[in-house]
């Protein structure tokens, strides 16, 4: 089910509320953890019915192998059994993440290497395996770490499920989400978080709506047509896109976050005005934020981190972000967008350690036209075309005259209007200017003109529920 | 990692600044949400680009002319009509209009397939409970079980109720059909007859090179039946809406001119499923008063030129008068014809 959606804005989601109301009013907080816990399992299932057992028995797999190795902790700890449980747990998820994300990849590209002529049958990819699979690694390694306790089960079974994070992050943590869901505040919003609630669902929903879909239908004929773009069409291109999956993504968070603070509970950010960075480093810490805590947490820092020396930590990042690459998808274009990113960072920290600095008017530029770059790889439908693409960005088929420019006439007219040149001048400079959701929305202050607009772009957003999408994220 | 944090504020005798008043900033919210629906509304309906009459006596903007043609349909002006796709689009109203007397309008919406022809006939008829004669463009959709369903098709703008209406016209699609009749020069070119000529569309958009064309046309004839080998619906649907149509009317069922490549191949078995189909219309036809079929769905010298086509079922204007022409001739045979007959009636 979409939140962009007249079945989930105006049934799904009021049922729930007022059914959680009703329950904590009479005091039943129990029941309105299962009755939250069962709707987000309706939730799923009513876009993906097919993949609800798998769900269910991802969570409580998890919950026995998390519960087997607590069980070998404390007196008289069993540190080798603890361990094999925990091998045997993250083997399990990463086999059935591998299943359905990577083995047409695998089974495709050995049959091109091979030669051999063989149709697979496709397997298709439930809707927030990477999403509900990386929250429990994280679970399980923390069981491991001595970080995690012994869970209700209907408790673990909602922090897993919690609708409004299930199907596109944000990739939450145990330590956070569980004490909120134990704790007697659980769906008993004050009026300062509904207000909250609200201006994040509004900004969220206007996000993806009004802004990320009315760019989707050009992104996609610009990246249908990239043989026969010019240096202009390309960039610009390569620009709408960067914004609709901001926005798209973002509003996507924006919602969730809101969602979940109308029955209380507080989900991580997980952007923040990503597109203002001066660097990559500082890109990483503003944008997908819980997937960048969590390749670092469990991956970064595992491997070694920086303890072992700049050689080593430029391949622990380098393999982060390959690895980070490939968790959005399996193919050799996320391979490449994963593998630019590691070397941006390792020639960034390189560059710190330098010592200099660069002026913020020439940082930002850089680091933004590095993001775009990038991003080609991440939409283009191969590497060939990604390829083909940033040579037109690079000006090595033709560059337009200035006279073209002067006149308007450097746009191929069959591809790209003006109308998207303005676009993305607007986009850009709202992006880089103006406050983040999270800068409104939690101000110390709240401005009443802001309520009042917020109000207003909830109003403008919900046109948008007629011609719903999905997230791009969902493919992930 | 940062988190959505909301904090109480302190009390105000600890500070200078009062706390937030969060009920009185919802209240704010909702009347921001309230008003923007309202304008928003208002807007929407004042600029209707589908002019259905519906929501009168409230004001709304007249475009002349609009892709969903409910305003068209329901214009006293005309007496007949012409129901169809994209693949009826290019018969010219006029020369129907000179040749049998009647005046026509042209209903025939790009996208859509049988289930929205009936749709768009039964509206005809709420608002023309006596229409002189009604031209209804046939092609392999009217043969399809199930009918699907037409994504471009607004199918509440021809229902009744005016909230429903409303509560539909809210949406940013109605938002985009604005935007595109307000800027969009092909579109507010369309003729108050609904007349719309695609061949400008297809040459802006490269479509009629004939590289490209060749592409489209030579692919192999069909040989498993691409229509319903059993029942079919949309037959049942018309005949009931026939039933209620006035014996006066005339009703030319007229199979639209394909390309010989569109065409099953001879005896194949989707040449027998063709066959049962129009064996069905061709009964419906029969029972009927005043009713007659235009053939141009089949193997006959024009549909075997390529340059009379830009696609296998887009033909171009040389086909489309000699097709017109049949029309006129059918709606002027019928008339001649069973004029007694319904006399007698």
């Amino acid at each position: 089910m979409l939140f962009n959606s007249y079945e989930f804005l105006f049934a799904f989601l009021p049922i729930l509320l007022v059914g959680l109301f009703l329950l904590v009013s009479f005091g039943w907080g129990r029941a309105a953890v299962w009755w939250i816990g069962l709707g987000s399992i309706v939730f799923y299932g009513l876009g993906n019915p097919r993949f609800v057992p798998l769900l269910v028995v991802s969570v409580v797999v998890n919950y026995l192998v998390g519960a087997r190795i607590l069980a070998q902790g404390g007196a008289g700890a069993d540190e080798r059994r603890a361990k094999h449980w925990l091998i045997f747990g993250i083997a399990a998820n990463l086999a059935a993440l591998a299943y359905f994300k990577y083995t047409n990849f695998f089974l495709d590209n050995l049959s091109e290497l091979s030669g051999w002529q063989t149709h697979w049958p496709q397997i298709v990819l439930p809707v927030g395996i990477s999403f509900f699979t990386f929250t429990q690694i994280a679970f399980l390694v923390d069981c491991r770490r001595g970080a995690a306790h012994r869970y209700r089960f209907w408790d673990y079974l909602l922090f897993v499920t919690f609708f409004p994070h299930l199907v596109a992050g944000p990739i939450l943590n145990h330590k956070s989400i569980l004490p909120q869901i134990d704790s007697r505040g659980f769906g008993r919003p004050g009026a300062q978080e509904i207000y909250t609630a609200l201006i994040f669902f509004s900004i969220g929903l206007f996000k993806k709506t009004i802004i990320a879909d009315s760019l989707a239908p050009q992104v996609q004929i610009v990246f249908k047509a990239i043989p026969h773009l010019d240096f202009i069409d390309a960039w610009v291109g390569a620009l709408l896109y960067t914004f609709q999956l901001y926005y798209d993504f973002s509003g996507y968070s924006e919602m969730a976050v809101g969602l979940a603070l109308l029955i209380n509970v507080r989900i991580p950010m997980n952007f923040n005005s990503p597109y203002k960075s001066t660097s990559i480093v500082e890109f990483w810490r503003r944008w997908h934020i819980s997937l960048s805590n969590f390749l670092r947490d469990y991956l970064y820092i595992p491997l070694g981190g920086n303890r072992f020396g700049t050689r080593r930590r430029y391949q622990n990042l380098l393999t982060t972000m390959v690895l980070g690459g490939l968790w959005h998808g399996a193919g050799w274009t996320f391979l490449a967008w994963g593998t630019l990113h590691g070397l941006g960072l390792a020639l960034n920290h390189a560059w710190r350690g330098t010592g200099l600095r660069l002026p913020t008017a020439i940082a930002w530029p850089l680091t933004f036209v590095f993001v775009v770059v990038a991003w080609v790889f991440f939409r283009a439908p191969d590497l060939g075309s990604a390829l083909s693409m940033l040579s037109t960005m690079a000006g090595l088929n033709g560059l337009p005259s200035l006279t073209a420019i002067a006149s308007g006439q450097a746009l191929s007219p069959a591809l790209m209007s003006p109308i998207w040149l303005m676009w993305v001048a607007a986009l850009a400079l709202w992006t880089a200017t103006a406050p983040n959701t999270q800068e409104i929305a939690l101000a110390e202050q709240p401005r009443p003109a802001f309520a009042v607009a917020c109000g207003a772009l909830l109003a403008a957003a919900v046109l948008g529920l007629d011609q719903p999408t999905d997230f791009l994220y969902f493919q992930f | 990692m940062s988190a959505v944090e909301v904090e109480k504020s302190e009390p105000a005798a600890h500070s200078a600044i009062a706390p937030p008043r969060y009920p009185a900033l919802l209240a704010r919210f909702a009347v921001g949400l309230i008003a923007a629906a309202l304008l928003t509304s208002a807007l929407l309906i004042v600029m209707d680009p589908y002019e259905t009459g519906r929501l009168e006596p409230l004001p709304s903007i007249h475009w002349r002319a609009n892709e969903a043609k409910t305003s068209r349909a329901t214009d006293p002006a005309f007496d007949s009509a012409i129901i169809g796709n994209s693949r009826m689009m290019m018969i010219r109203p006029e020369l129907l209009d000179e040749r049998t007397g009647l005046k026509f309008v042209s209903l025939a919406i790009p996208g859509t397939q049988a289930r929205e022809h009936l749709r768009v006939l039964r509206y005809v008829l709420q608002h023309h409970p006596q229409p002189r004669a009604l031209v209804i463009g046939f092609d392999e959709t009217w043969c399809f079980n199930p009918l699907p369903r037409s994504a471009a098709f607004e199918d509440w703008a021809y229902e009744r109720g005016a909230l429903n209406y409303i509560l539909h016209l809210y949406g940013i699609g109605t938002v985009k059909k604005i935007y595109h009749l307000a800027t969009d020069p092909v579109r507010s070119d369309q003729r108050e007859d609904g007349f719309m000529d695609y061949e400008p569309a297809f040459h802006a958009a490269g479509a009629d090179r004939p590289e490209i064309v060749s592409a489209k046309l030579f692919q192999p004839r069909p040989t498993v039946p691409f229509t319903s080998t059993g029942d079919f619906p949309a037959a049942e649907e018309l005949r009931q809406i026939l039933n209620r149509v006035p014996p006066a009317t005339v009703v030319i069922l007229a199979w639209e001119p394909v390309y010989i490549m569109m065409i099953p191949e001879p005896g194949s078995a989707a040449e027998t499923a063709l066959n049962a189909c129009r064996a069905v219309y061709q009964r419906i036809a029969a029972a009927r008063p005043r009713t007659g079929v235009v053939k141009w769905f089949v193997d006959r010298p024009e549909n075997r030129d390529e340059g009379n086509f830009l696609d296998r079922v887009h033909y171009r204007h040389g086909v489309a008068t000699a097709f017109g022409e049949d029309i006129a001739a059918a709606v002027n045979g019928v008339l001649t014809t069973n004029t007694a007959a319904v006399r007698k009636q």
